[in-house]
């Protein structure tokens, strides 16, 4: 005890000649209802990190895992009459999606669920071969340039994410629509058009509309980790700008092409608006399908299972993915 | 004409001026180092020869070929970066491999080569392996490898050694220089470190913000620094300045510290001339009692450093200059307390004469100023 109050007048000694109010709060500081306060945060601070770890895995438990697993105990129960669940195990949900309207033989697929599933892998495929194209160079621009207009370029990109989507899809339907821009622009030059809406293209470009970011922002961050070094050693070694890109820049980015993919594919597959807003009937996704099926037909146990697919191939077509490229490799970054 | 030429670059960022017109030499086969304090515009000299920054003026010739606009991979440059920038999506041999994939060389030839530089600069066996899983001093040697497996004209280095801890570095030295030798690459080699650019260059090119201070052989920097900047940056060494007198005819130095020296024979020296000297540490010997030697004057003992190898005395002159001796092997130490009286002595020929700034106009030879 004596030693802390020596080591304290110590301290307090170069003190003086700073100016009074400093010496003030310095000695207020030091005082030890002060000290101890500050030990006793710092030791709850602790605490505190252990809690919020803690809040955030009950959070998922309670809103991801949990409703998790009532649908998929759902999956295997039935629809009694009027939209209520008959608590009776059953494996006819996953036969009718799976099985149901198959005629092999005559080559009538005519399987709705898996062909709306068909669909929506395919449209996020395109989806994602899309942005990617359209984003690796903005994403590789902005995290090589040293432009003092960077920040204000990034966030153009995020800004977006600010407006609701709900808005960004009626946007594209004001680009699109009977009335829309193109059709006004093309009216001009003599072109006469209908608008372009309620289509497989009005999906998928919408989707690309709103999921573009997604793609440049993860590509963005892996760039601009990229040390100029490399690709300057790269010349120094006899590579052109671009045979430098193809061999260093490339090859360093896919980290983040991943990542952006990834993201872009998982969210546009199980898209909703998009084609409830800028599709017609034709166009419909699994999330609509299972949301028709939960809303208008009251088969929850059927909507279940087919949530359950989804979520069984989404996942698989993910683990393929990571077989090839490698996830760790882009969560570590 | 020397093989690489550097003549009068300029290169300015802005308002920065980072290399001011420098112009220095290399000869075929020769190593030179560009020496300086961080911060003088070695690393930008260094990126101008190699086109990874264009000079605002001035001309660099490789070979007789002016080779100023030519972008870096049009010239036949080697370079080793800093933090050897080896490619962390590519093997070893890949990594090495890559200049030559550059220039079209056939896979077979190039694991060949690869394999083979690899025996020369004494790391077999790893051309497998990432270069992220090798040691620093390992990566080091890649990092050569892939400069100098395409035989360039010319190797350049930006500080390679800094990265590694000093017993490393002063092995790496060593290799460095014996690797040198064994490809007799011109090699431009970047340090701030006067142990490394003595020990292992022909000629040593000294900058200091920007300019060129000086360049020669390491023996002649050190013995006869011409400018107050290489002296006291090269080596430890205390300066004093003073004007010159005749008490007895022959001129002599009066330090304003109140030391009087004897100058060298080879300094014409005129009275009331400002010169300076610079003392060298190791050059000045330390003794309890008056030894009646040229030069010698009474100092007090501030503190003493015990380093091992040597041990430096820190002594106080009577108006409170501080002055630095280093004695090699001395073991003696303990028997000097701070406050005891010494004396110093310096022949006269030991002494480093310099022309105080600003004073250059008067006639005299005693080396050059920095003004
Ligand atoms: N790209 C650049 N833009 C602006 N200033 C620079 C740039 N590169 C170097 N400088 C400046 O030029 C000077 C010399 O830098 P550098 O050549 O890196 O010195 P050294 O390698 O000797 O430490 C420094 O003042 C540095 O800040
Ligand atoms: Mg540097």
């Amino acid at each position: 005890m004596s030693e802390r109050h020596e080591t304290r007048a110590e301290d307090l000694r170069p003190a003086s000649s700073q100016p009074l109010r400093f010496r003030v709060w310095t000695a207020v500081l030091r005082a030890d209802p002060v000290v101890r306060g500050i030990q006793v945060v710092k030791r709850r601070e602790r605490l505190l990190t252990v809690l919020q770890a803690g809040l955030g895995l009950a959070w998922m438990a309670l809103f991801l895992l949990a409703p998790l697993v009532y649908i998929l105990s759902l999956s295997f129960w039935q629809r009694g009459a009027g939209g209520t669940i008959v608590y009776e195990a059953t494996v006819a949900n996953y036969q009718e999606i799976l099985l149901q309207n198959v005629d092999l033989l005559g080559w009538q697929i005519g399987n709705t669920y898996l062909l709306i599933l068909w669909q929506s892998l395919k449209f996020g495929f395109l989806t994602t071969v899309a942005t990617l194209a359209l984003g690796y160079v903005p994403g590789y621009f902005l995290g090589r340039t040293e432009s003092r207009y960077r920040s204000l370029l990034l966030l153009f990109v995020v800004l977006p994410f600010w407006v609701p989507l709900i808005i960004r899809y009626y946007a594209w339907i004001l680009v699109l629509g009977n009335d829309g821009l193109i059709t006004t622009v093309l009216g001009w030059v003599g072109v006469a058009s209908n608008g372009y809406l309620y289509n497989d293209v009005a999906v998928v470009t919408g989707l690309v509309q709103v999921l573009l970011p997604f793609m440049i922002l993860p590509i963005y961050n892996t760039v601009n980790k990229i040390d100029d070094e490399y690709i300057e050693s790269a010349k120094t070694m006899g590579a052109s700008p671009l045979r430098a890109f193809y061999e260093v820049t490339l090859p360093l980015s896919l980290p983040g092409i991943s990542a952006g993919s990834i993201l872009v594919f998982i969210l546009a597959v199980g898209s909703f608006m998009a084609p409830a807003l800028l599709g017609g009937p034709a166009n419909m996704m699994v999330a609509n399908l299972i949301s028709q099926t939960f809303g208008q037909a009251f088969d929850w146990p059927l909507a279940s299972a087919m949530a359950m697919v989804y979520l069984v191939v989404l996942f698989a077509i993910i683990t393929v993915f990571n077989r090839f490229v490698g996830l760790e490799e882009v969560f570590d970054q | 004409m020397s093989y690489v030429e550097v003549e009068n670059i300029t290169k300015r960022f802005g308002d920065v001026t980072a290399v001011d017109d420098v112009s220095f030499t290399a000869e075929k086969g020769e190593f030179v180092s560009l020496l300086g304090p961080s911060g003088c515009g070695k690393t930008t000299t260094l990126r101008m020869i190699a086109g990874l920054e264009m000079p605002t003026e001035g001309t660099i010739r490789i070979d007789g070929d002016d080779v100023t606009d030519r972008p870096p991979y049009e010239r036949e440059i080697g370079m080793v970066f800093q933090h050897y920038a080896l490619f962390p999506h590519k093997t070893v041999g890949e990594n090495i491999g890559f200049p030559l994939k550059m220039r079209g060389v056939p896979e077979a030839e190039r694991r060949e080569r690869v394999a083979d530089v690899l025996e020369r600069v004494r790391l077999p066996e790893v051309m497998d392996r990432s270069p992220e899983d090798l040691s620093g001093g390992q990566q080091q040697r890649v990092a050569l490898a892939r400069a100098l497996v395409f035989e360039p004209d010319v190797l350049l280095m930006d500080e390679p050694l800094s990265a590694l801890d000093r017993v490393l570095r002063e092995q790496m030295r060593v290799e460095v220089e014996r690797i040198q030798r064994e490809f007799g690459i011109t090699t431009i080699y970047v340090t701030h470190d006067q142990a490394e650019a003595f020990a292992m260059s022909d000629r040593v090119a000294v900058l200091d913000d920007g300019r060129l201070s000086q360049q020669g052989r390491p023996l002649d920097i050190y013995e006869s620094p011409d400018s107050e900047f290489v002296a006291n940056f090269i080596g430890q060494s205390s300066q004093l300045s003073g004007a010159v007198g005749t008490p007895d005819g022959t001129p002599v130095l009066e330090t304003d510290a109140g030391v009087t020296f004897e100058l060298p024979q080879s300094v014409a020296a005129t009275t009331g001339d400002r010169l300076s000297v610079f003392l060298r540490a190791e050059k000045l010997d330390v003794s309890r009692e008056p030894t009646g030697a040229a030069n010698e004057f009474p100092a007090e003992i501030a503190t003493t450093n015990y380093l091992g190898e040597k041990t430096q005395f820190f002594c106080r002159l009577e108006d409170g200059t501080e002055l630095i001796v280093a004695k090699h092997g001395f073991t003696d130490v303990e028997s000097f307390e701070p406050g005891d009286t010494v004396y110093v002595s310096v022949p006269p020929e030991n002494l480093v004469v310099a022309r105080d700034p600003g004073t250059d106009q008067q006639s005299g030879t005693a080396g050059e100023s920095t003004a």
